[in-house]
């Protein structure tokens, strides 16, 4: 994302995980950030 | 019976029916997905944009229709997340029918890159490929408005499942599921998503050596751990109605020497573990399965169910006596007959393919488009599985 602070993988992709996620379900962030991407890429 | 001892009950009469033991009456599986949506009187728009008219539809459907299992609680066309993100997506709907553009998210050559890192593959190829120069202005709020809609749906889906098992008593179908880890073989994977259709076909043809590389090493990260998983578990887990729920539909593309090669060894090794275990694999076979049938006919009864679409139920009974068949309830009939057409089918099956065992009700093809059933047949399958034999 050439104008976007979540560009960069890794270091983009973190910040947008402690961007969106709610604190309470930060211990799941793995399984709710892969499945997210499933969702946006395959539907 | 209260909606716990209906779940227990009718796990039974498909673990009986799989294992070709005599069911205390033949379950009924309703393969319906969105044709519920039009029974309750919605249209897909107004069902798709608010999970409360989807459940009302669902409702409305296990209120009508007391079935025994259910394909679809309205989980499986999640748009409000898409949506939310805005436009790009490869699934599209209107008021009465949901559709696919076949998309590729790799080449051959990039294959081997996206199974090292698929997190970062899609994240710095395939979503901007996807969303075009969109994707380089998503911020902070369009994120969070989509993750708002994805916990949502997320809620939906919790809400559902305790909604059908604990009110209406249905049981959970297998406990693989994409939350859980879900069974997707290499091939079915590069048809649906990773080459599309028409790559495929060709890449089996020009490039089956690198095909192979990619199926070896997507096995030993997504099969072989199943695998393992299985070996080493305590057998059929009676919470639910199968072991485990696969689907097949890349075989249609392939001829007999392509099965062999890119499919057969990868689906055998897994099918072996769990006939090791004793325990029951439910195939969604898309499409058919006919000209394949001989590579099953060596498993022991109790080991495989095939979810006929599109094949014959009688004929491959004929040639695979040793697997329990679900269907034979085609939409023509569904549609077109009438509720006398409908029994009679069902007394025809249920005599031929389900006396001692062996044999489930239901719809081949997913109920999907509003003239794709008639609610009175449906009913009468209800009915029917309600009063045969008794």
């Amino acid at each position: 994302m050439k104008d976007s602070v979540y560009a960069s993988y890794p270091k983009g992709f973190r910040r947008l995980e402690r961007d969106i996620i709610p604190f309470y379900l930060w211990p799941a962030r793995k399984m709710l950030m892969r499945l997210l991407l499933v969702i946006l890429a395959d539907s | 019976m209260n909606a716990k001892e209906m779940r227990a009950y009718r796990v039974q009469l498909f673990r009986d029916a799989a294992n070709f033991r005599r069911p205390d009456r033949i379950p009924y599986f309703a393969n319906n997905v969105t044709w519920k949506i039009f029974d309750a009187g919605h249209t897909l728009d107004e069902a798709f944009s608010d999970y409360g008219v989807m459940r009302e539809c669902v409702i409305h459907f296990l209120d009508t229709y007391p079935v025994d299992n259910l394909m679809d609680v309205g989980i499986r066309n999640q748009f409000g997340v898409t949506e939310a993100f805005g436009p790009g997506s490869y699934y599209y709907h209107d008021k009465e029918a949901v559709g696919v553009r076949d998309h590729a998210h790799c080449t051959v050559d990039t294959l081997k890159e996206y199974l090292e890192d698929p997190e970062k593959f899609t994240w710095e190829k395939i979503l901007p490929a996807k969303y075009g120069d969109d994707w380089y202005r998503k911020d902070k709020t369009v994120w969070k408005k989509t993750f708002a809609e994805y916990l949502k749906y997320i809620r939906y889906i919790i809400s559902m499942s305790s909604l059908t098992s604990k009110k209406y008593g249905l049981p959970s179908l297998a406990p693989n599921n994409p939350m859980t880890g879900a069974i997707d073989f290499a091939v079915e994977e590069m048809e649906a998503n990773l080459l599309g259709i028409r790559q495929l076909s060709i890449a089996m043809r020009r490039s089956p050596d690198e095909l192979d590389r990619f199926i070896e090493a997507w096995d030993a990260k997504r099969i072989r751990p199943q695998i393992e998983k299985v070996r080493t578990s305590r057998g059929p887990d009676c919470k639910y109605c199968f072991d485990a729920s696969i689907l097949m539909l890349a075989h249609n593309i392939m001829n007999p020497g392509q099965f062999e090669r890119f499919y057969w060894p990868h689906l055998k090794e897994l099918l072996d573990a769990y006939a090791e275990k004793k325990m029951n694999v439910r195939i969604f076979m898309e499409g058919s399965i006919m000209r394949l049938t001989d590579y099953f006919a060596d498993y022991p009864k109790g080991v495989l169910t095939f979810h006929l679409e599109s094949d014959d139920p009688f004929e491959i009974r004929k040639r695979l006596p040793n697997v329990a068949i679900m269907g034979g309830l085609s939409t023509d009939l569904m549609a077109g007959g009438t509720p006398e057409e409908v029994t009679a089918r069902a007394k025809l099956l249920c005599d031929e393919l389900g006396r001692d065992g062996g044999f489930i009700l239901s719809e081949g093809k997913m109920v999907s488009y509003r003239n794709d059933a008639r609610p009175e047949n449906i009913m009468a399958v209800c009915d029917f599985v309600h009063s045969y034999g008794k």
